[in-house]
């Protein structure tokens, strides 16, 4: 039981450490933030016609960013997440802990699989919320009625 | 044509050895380490036939030229890489298995570790893998990074460290969770003399608190002065294993001191020593020391003034 309970401790402190290991870094900041921005941007594109309405075009350019983005931070921060930790040999310092490999492996893909997951509902939330408030707002969809 | 162990291995074996059962610290049993390298498969033999017992509360040093097979060695008893053959054991429990690590420190050599961590996050994340207790974690890695002398420091990110600073982040990790077997794999390499003196002092310390130390080093002059065993290793083999006294012994030559002694008095002692047939290989005065100077002066002066 206690090595199991070990086993747990050692994957979540391994899971929080690739996290912070990640988010520390200045790429990830960088297109986090122009992920973001490019979201946001949408408010100011929005009186281009395009053939369909204001709410579609919201929701098509976030979550194409979300989507362009996400997959650039997916490609970026995990692929490094081994081999990083191989070629400056501190998985040599790590290993050299009680824990089994596997627990290893399991915490460096809880933390990075936790960063993905986390990236793409922040910029996926955000759209349906802006959406939302422009429904709500002054400038409402028209609809069939009202074009009428 | 091959050599058996015995032509190979040179041991000094301590006059005083005495059998002990207690459970030694490291045993390894013929390790041999073989890589295999390159498409046509070449095996390049790293460690062969390495059999070492570490007792506990021994600072045991593992010295050798590069490619010797020191950080190889380290490497299997750690269970980090398995060996080709034989086996290796910490506390009496094979090393393959994770719980045998759980009270021992490792320093790896020229450590690298997460530049975007602060030194003070570093040392709690291991803390963390080594079994620390939650309420314990702040405590535990306030004292062994303030132990290393770098609680200044430790709100930086070690990505902004110097060499000295990482070695000594990386033994405060490696002492976090007090060890009883703590693995040192070249700690002094980079370190500045005050470093290195600070180095000396807490391996000292951690022998006169029980702890057991392997260590392995270029540096010989440090390891003569730490070190209660040594093993030489040489192309993956032991060459000389023994405690420190012996080794240093050279029994191959014999030195006698004695009193002023006039020219006459030093020709008869030489053609003496030729009728017996033994060689004089140096007539020096032999060095005091500072200390023995400054007791003799000190309680010359006391005499004089009494």
């Amino acid at each position: 039981m206690k090595f199991f309970y070990n086993c747990v401790r050692s994957l979540f402190a391994i899971a929080e450490n690739t996290i912070r290991d990640a988010v520390r870094q200045r790429f990830f900041s960088a297109v986090l933030i122009l992920a973001l921005l490019l979201v946001v941007s949408g408010l100011f594109f929005q009186e281009f016609d395009f053939g369909a309405s204001e709410l579609k075009f919201i929701a098509d350019f976030g979550f194409g960013t979300v989507l362009f983005f996400g997959s650039i931070l997916t490609i970026v921060a995990t692929t490094q997440v081994y081999f990083g930790e191989f070629d400056s040999r501190a998985v040599m310092t790590v290993l050299a802990k009680p824990m089994h490999r596997s627990v290893f492996m399991a915490g460096k893909f809880l933390g990075m699989s936790l960063i993905v997951f986390h990236s793409h509902p922040t910029g996926c939330g955000e759209t349906p919320f802006r959406a939302g408030l422009k429904k709500g707002g002054r400038r409402r969809i028209p609809t069939k009625e009202s074009a009428v | 044509m091959k050599r058996s162990k015995s032509d190979l291995v040179d041991r000094v074996k301590p006059e005083d050895s005495v059998a002990t059962t207690l459970t030694p610290a490291i045993e390894t049993h013929g390790l041999r380490k073989d890589y295999v390298l390159g498409l046509r498969s070449v095996r390049v033999r790293a460690l062969d036939n390495l059999t070492l017992t570490v007792m506990p509360n021994q600072v045991f040093g593992l010295l050798g030229p590069n490619g010797s097979g020191k950080s190889t060695s380290l490497k299997i008893i750690l269970g980090l890489i398995h060996p080709t053959s034989g086996s290796a054991r910490i506390f009496g429990r094979p090393s393959t298995h994770p719980e045998a690590r759980r009270k021992v420190g490792f320093l790896p050599e020229s450590p690298s570790f997460y530049p975007f961590l602060t030194g003070w996050e570093m040392v709690r994340f291991f803390a963390r893998l080594s079994g620390v207790r939650s309420n314990e974690l702040d405590e535990r890695t306030e004292r062994a990074i303030s132990e290393v002398g770098l609680l200044d420091a430790a709100g930086r990110r070690l990505g902004l460290y110097s060499k000295g600073m990482l070695q000594r982040i990386g033994l405060a990790q490696a002492l976090v969770h007090d060890p009883d077997l703590l693995i040192l794999d070249e700690p002094m390499a980079g370190v500045d003399p005050f470093g290195t003196e600070a180095f000396i002092r807490i391996i000292q310390e951690l022998k006169s608190r029980g702890k057991t130390v392997l260590l392995c080093t270029h540096m010989l002059s440090q390891a003569e002065q730490i070190c209660d065993e040594i093993a030489i290793l040489h192309l993956g083999r032991l060459v000389l294993e023994g405690s420190m006294a012996n080794i240093l012994r050279n029994f191959d030559r014999r030195s006698l001191v004695v009193g002023s002694i006039n020219d006459k008095g030093l020709k008869a002692v030489r053609d003496l020593l030729s009728s017996l047939d033994v060689e004089l290989h140096s007539v020096d005065f032999p060095p005091l020391g500072l200390e023995a100077i400054f007791r003799r002066e000190v309680i010359k002066l006391d005499s004089d003034s009494a």
